[in-house]
């Protein structure tokens, strides 16, 4: 995996990984680990969902490999897989139990873990900004989220949460209005 | 670029600060415990034939040796292993696990190399308490005797970082269906009766520790993998499950 420490490119590594080399492939994951988990994560609103998810996406996007065309932009292809895949975790989930008390239970949990160092380093803009954000409509919730937090693509975005690009251009635009409208735009 | 959005840009990159999980080591696991040596195209193809195989009636495959290693489900529940067989369960009916010695249930705690936990708030203390020394870091069957009759089975066991410890052969009519306990992961084996055994070092099912389960809930508690026998119901096999807590 890597040991000669040239970096190899990523369209060296989906060559290699279409003819099944799982070593290229765990690079392949490595690299879009985090965006994949954080992806999830927006879509789930659950940590363990969204390992659920990313996981089960990379295993899916493997069998999915020799479809990928050669050339191509992998991160957009492989969101696809991963919001489809936290799509079912979130519909699962969401006949499991309550999404709004699996909401609240990590989000509260996530407040305990910090630091009162880090809760007061914390701007008041900010943690208002971040309150108007997770406030908003789900569908502008995401927008936001995919756009600025997740600084994915427009075509990112429209792969992820399986809407056409139009849709993500309009919900962003109308969640930056309502959150001028809530923070202020000064 | 609006003010909101320069401020959106800001929070970018740490809005979330919470761990990303480890996911390029278990998806290349996976990945490698499947049938090697092929390609994602090929691999397709056999999967698709497994499946038509395992669809077949079991009386149609009696006759073929069974084929392990055909299909493994990777639940994602540490030191577990769960494989598919296209032929029935072999073990003979009513042998049982060898659970190991018998020790007293209050002396458990000194018996194994981790905190043991309990159903005991929901279905009183342990009638009997077993423990075996290997695999290492040892095995705790806990056996608590139901108003019913009926006898539960508590399994625990260091799931986290060992190699899988407990092996488990499906057979074509067993279903596995992923659950959650308190958020962690787990599996309901529900069905036809399927194989349970350890695996010796080498990942190999020991033959002669094979039993045949009935109804089986296995799950994850922190560093523990728990596993619940004789329940008369998933409903009640979760019950149970929460109450360890």
């Amino acid at each position: 995996m890597g040991l000669v420490g040239r970096p190899r490119s990523e369209h060296d590594l989906v060559e290699r990984a279409k003819r099944g080399d799982v070593d290229a492939y765990a690079e392949l994951v490595a690299m879009h680990e985090q965006i994949a988990y954080r992806t999830a994560h927006a879509i789930t609103a659950s940590a363990a969902d969204a390992e659920d998810a990313a996981q089960e996406a990379f295993v899916k996007a493997y069998d999915a490999l020799w479809r990928f065309r050669s050339g191509a932009p992998f991160r957009p292809w492989l969101l696809r897989i991963v919001g489809n895949e936290s799509r079912n975790q979130r519909r699962a989930a969401v006949r499991r139990a309550g999404l709004a008390r699996r909401v609240a239970d990590d989000r509260t949990r996530g407040e305990v873990a910090r630091t009162p160092e880090d809760a007061a380093l914390q701007s008041q803009r900010r943690t208002v900004l971040l309150g108007a954000v997770e406030a908003l409509a789900e569908p502008q919730r995401l927008a936001i989220t995919c756009r600025y937090l997740l600084e994915l693509s427009e075509a990112e975005t429209a792969a992820a949460l399986g809407w056409r690009p139009g849709t993500v251009k309009s919900r962003t635009s109308r969640a930056l209005e309502q959150l001028r409208r809530e923070v202020g735009d000064d | 670029m609006t003010d909101v959005e320069r401020a959106l840009a800001l929070l970018a990159g740490d809005h979330d600060d919470s761990p990303v999980p480890d996911l390029a080591g278990p998806v290349a696991a996976r990945l490698r415990a499947r049938t090697s040596h092929r390609t994602p195209r090929a691999r397709r193809r056999i999967a698709i034939v497994v499946v038509l195989a395992l669809a077949v009636p079991a009386g149609a495959v009696a006759a073929v040796p069974p084929v392990r290693d055909a299909v493994r489900d990777a639940l994602g529940i540490p030191g577990v292993r769960i494989e598919r067989t296209t032929g029935p369960a072999r073990a003979p009916a009513g042998r049982t696990l060898d659970l190991g010695s018998r020790i007293a249930p209050g002396s458990a705690a000194g018996a194994v190399e981790f905190e043991p936990v309990g159903a005991d708030a929901l279905l009183g203390p342990p009638d009997e308490a077993y423990a075996r020394a290997s695999p290492p870091g040892c095995v705790l069957t806990l056996v608590y005797a139901t108003p019913g009759g009926t006898r539960l089975l508590l399994t625990e066991f260091r799931g986290s970082g060992a190699p899988d410890l407990v092996g488990k052969l499906a057979g074509p009519g067993t279903v596995v269906e992923r659950v959650r306990v308190n958020g962690e992961r787990g599996a309901w084996l529900t069905g036809r009766p399927h194989e349970i055994g350890f695996l010796d070092v080498r990942g190999r099912l020991r033959t002669d520790r094979l039993s045949l389960a009935g109804d089986t809930l296995l799950w994850q508690r922190g560093p523990l993998t728990l596993r619940l026998e004789g329940a008369a119901s998933k409903e009640a096999a979760l019950e149970v499950a929460r109450s360890v807590g």
